[in-house]
């Protein structure tokens, strides 16, 4: 695999900027040198939307992933993952969480959160592959919506063909990257991400 | 890279750091001893971090007043012979630039440098001025990075460079190399500091800040060209001007993040050329791209914003190689404004050679399409329990809408978004005045001006004193919510600390209106709606200068004291039986903690604060709860 690019999105306060470091550090730690991630800020204390992008290998020196380039867009809310499929490859898997956030503006107007079931016919007949995860039911178990992130990870090491980070690395990284009583917490929702099946195609 | 890592890890240790954190190590490695800011994004990152930073590493810093006052107080630094750096965002450029081109023809005796990041595409700004512009305009002496280790070395050259010719030196970031990540390895950090000079021995004080024009700041100004003239024979041999050389007579010149987007770009079209990336963007090395130029038959000139490096070559280009071709913004071949990616510059470059894009443009628009259709934008709201949502509730209850509304930068520029739309101009930092000052020249329609508590110590004060003076009439807001909340909850002169727990002096707001002249001050508590709403009203009536002071702590503030202090959050809720479903709490007062559950309203208990604002709206009474503050 000569490059790997992984965009995450999502909202403020889902962790989407600590996925980004996890997996950054985790391709470090799985041999590839050249590693380049790119956040956009802005106003996500806000509830705004949030994404950062972590590209990796040969030929990757700018922060952006380039439109129809990204190998796998991780979303870590269901509609932002669907609003950047325009970056993802021809081949690129877009794994999304049934996390469902209905922004302010949606409330106001009382316009309703479009439905799995209308959604991901239409997305799996125009993307490579579509893997959906219900992450929802073991964070409320877990207790941290922020596991999503690390929940998502297992889900993907186990389901995303040619992923190319070990899983190895992304538990050396989680433990470098969280404060202690966290570690625990994150390895725990690596591992029971590990065990979901995608309802996806 | 947290804070831990960067001021634990020893030197030689490698780190995945934001650009931002590129610059603050850089600024630690080079011995930085005082450091100023006014906190904006995207330069946020770099001012926070040298603050947390300033406990191990034993630097001054402080949030100042504002981007002037900081850059003078960085300039009083230097001055006397220490190392200091001054941050802010591209528009606290503007506001520090009668200082800074004052600055350029004084001479410092220790370092001084200027971290200035733009905004291409305007994430979070309103304005795209390309900084290069103006550096030049001013004769400022600057670095631009390309990506991390770039922020990090040019940093640390920077600060050499100030101390050797006397001079600041700005580093001109943007918000993609801001917010870049990378693996940069950390280098030392240096125990001796810059040396003091003896003020009484200083033989020519008058020569280095020139107090007055004519003769002496003529003189000035020829030693200053002199200087540049020095750096710039420096720079035609800078590391940071990286020319990678290829097999054809293509080349491309580029410029700051645009780097990374021309290599890669460079690789997926095929194309051999030999690319020089220009890092010292004032004064150019001239000689350097004169030589670059020569051989060339086709020459792509890649940068964001403005075509700075285009307009000098396609000078210089008459005298050297009169048949070369030029390709960027000048003949429409890139675009001239918001921020590249490696599409664009591919989709530029393809242009320019006539050759086919490697990418199915098809795909991608139906991709776009379909993502289009099946997403809605998501616009950042006030967040849970933000006072200033009460503050505009009551603000158009008591208007009715019915008034100007002059609003400034903050978290409270969203008021001007439904359900409230209380917001009609939003200029620049403390222009909520001003403007309301011009408008209650020619019209009698009631103004009322909104301000934040930061924003009325950065550029409000002067307003406010032209306000009372000029007699305006106009009710003016100052949302005090005890922090510069939007970049940060960083302080500011209104809050006891300063950078991390130090005690400072906290300017009272109410004791400044008074003493400007303010005949009629009123003081409310935000989420007292009612109290607001009659306050309003009274002020409309008021013919003069009105202030109502609303105050009440930022809630994410409040939930962080609540949480040290090991106080409970007790969530409100809904009484099911009152609840009526009206969804006036969702559709006129907006808190993101109230949803539709069913036919009755819910309250998150996870988000919500407990300020009991919503009680007050509910027309059935069917919000319940007790209060956070009783």
């Amino acid at each position: 695999m000569d490059k790997y690019e992984i965009l995450i999105a999502g909202i403020g306060g889902q962790g989407i900027v600590s996925l980004g470091n996890i997996l950054g550090h985790a391709a470090r730690l799985s041999g590839f040198k050249n590693v380049v991630g790119g956040e956009v800020h802005g106003l996500s204390q806000r509830g705004g939307s949030v994404s950062s992008y972590v590209r990796f290998g040969s030929n990757i020196h700018g922060p952006i992933i380039p439109t129809g380039s990204a190998d796998l867009i991780i979303g870590m809310e269901f509609m932002e993952g669907i609003r950047h499929i325009n970056r993802l490859s021809k081949e690129g898997v877009l794994v999304l969480s049934d996390t469902k956030i209905p922004s302010m503006g949606m409330r106001i107007q009382d316009i309703a959160y479009p439905a799995t079931e209308d959604v991901l016919p239409e997305l799996e007949k125009v993307l490579g592959k579509v893997l959906m995860f219900n992450t929802v039911r073991i964070v409320d178990r877990l207790g941290h919506l922020a596991l999503t992130s690390t929940i998502l990870l297992g889900a993907i090491v186990q389901n995303v063909d040619e992923f190319p980070i070990k899983e190895e690395s992304i538990r050396r990284s989680i433990e470098f990257s969280f404060r202690n009583c966290l570690i625990e917490k994150n390895l725990m929702a690596f591992q029971e991400g590990k065990r979901l099946s995608p309802f996806g195609s | 890279m947290d804070i831990e890592t960067i001021a634990a890890r020893s030197p030689g240790s490698e780190v995945y750091a934001l650009g931002n954190e590129g610059v603050a190590r850089g600024a630690i490695e080079a011995g930085v001893e005082f450091v100023s800011c006014y906190p904006g994004t995207p330069s946020s990152e770099i001012s926070d971090t040298l603050c947390e930073l300033s406990g191990p590493f034993g630097h001054e810093f402080e949030y100042s007043a504002n981007e002037i006052v900081a850059t003078e107080a960085a300039a009083g630094v230097a001055l006397f012979g220490g190392r200091s750096m001054v941050i802010f965002k591209g528009a606290g450029f503007f506001v520090a630039s009668d200082a800074l081109f004052h600055l350029v023809l004084g001479r410092i005796s220790g370092a001084m440098v200027i971290v200035a990041c733009d905004d291409p595409s305007m994430h979070s700004s309103s304005d795209e001025v390309d900084l290069r512009m103006l550096a030049e305009a001013g004769s400022l002496i600057t670095l631009v990075p390309s990506n991390v280790e770039d922020a990090k070395e040019m940093t640390l050259e920077a600060f050499k460079l100030s101390e050797q010719m006397r001079v600041p030196v700005l580093i001109r970031m943007s918000t993609r190399v801001c917010h870049q990540r990378g693996f940069i390895k950390l280098g030392d950090v240096p125990k001796k500091k810059g040396h003091m000079i003896d003020w009484d021995l200083l033989k020519d004080k008058w020569e280095r800040f020139v107090p007055m024009g004519g003769a002496p700041v003529r003189g000035e100004m020829l030693k200053s060209i002199e200087v540049i003239e020095r750096v710039k024979s420096i720079f035609e041999d800078s590391k940071f001007n990286v020319l990678v050389k290829g097999e054809s007579d293509i080349g491309i010149l580029c410029c700051g993040v645009a780097r990374g987007y021309s290599l890669e770009a460079m690789k997926l079209l095929g194309i051999e050329a030999s690319v020089l990336n220009v890092g010292t963007v004032y004064p150019l090395p001239e000689k350097l791209l004169k030589k670059f130029i020569k051989g060339l038959k086709t020459l792509i000139v890649v940068e964001e914003l403005r075509p700075y490096l285009e307009s000098y070559i396609r000078a210089l280009g008459k005298d050297i190689n009169l048949d070369l071709q030029i390709f960027g913004k000048w003949n429409g071949y890139f675009p001239k404004s918001f921020e590249y990616d490696t599409s664009i510059v591919i989709s530029s470059i393809s242009r320019a050679l006539s050759k086919n894009e490697p990418v199915d443009h098809k795909e991608i628009e139906m991709r776009t399409r379909l993502a289009d259709k099946l997403t809605l934008p998501r616009i950042p709201v006030l967040c849970s329990g933000c006072p200033h949502r009460a503050t505009f509730y009551a603000v158009k209850k008591a208007t009715k809408g019915k008034a100007i509304f002059t609003q400034d930068v903050g978290c409270y520029s969203m008021g001007l978004l439904p359900p409230f739309e209380v917001g009609d101009i939003v200029l620049c930092m403390g222009a909520s005045i001003g403007i309301a000052c011009g408008i209650s020249c020619i019209s009698d329609k009631p103004i009322i001006a909104v301000i934040g508590d930061s924003t009325f110590f950065h550029a409000g004060l002067p307003g406010l004193v032209n306000a009372v003076h000029t007699q305006a009439n106009l009710t003016l807001f100052i949302l005090d919510n005890g922090a510069t909340g939007m970049t940060g909850l960083q302080p500011h002169p209104g809050t006891e600390t300063s950078c991390g727990e130090h005690p400072a002096k906290k300017i009272d707001i109410e004791k400044i209106v008074k003493a400007i002249g303010v005949e009629d001050v009123k003081v409310v508590d935000s989420y007292n709606i009612k109290e607001a709403i009659t306050a309003t009203k009274e002020s409309m009536a008021f013919v003069g200068v009105s202030v109502i002071i609303s105050r009440r702590s930022c809630a994410i503030l409040t939930r962080r004291e609540r949480s040290k202090n090991g106080l409970k959050i007790v969530p409100f809720r809904i009484d099911p039986d009152k609840c009526d479903g009206c969804w006036h709490c969702i559709e006129k007062f907006g808190c993101p903690s109230i949803d539709k559950n069913g036919e009755i309203a819910k309250i998150d208990s996870v988000s919500c604060i407990g300020c009991g604002a919503c009680a007050q709206v509910c027309p059935f009474g069917a919000i319940t709860g007790e209060n956070v503050n009783g």
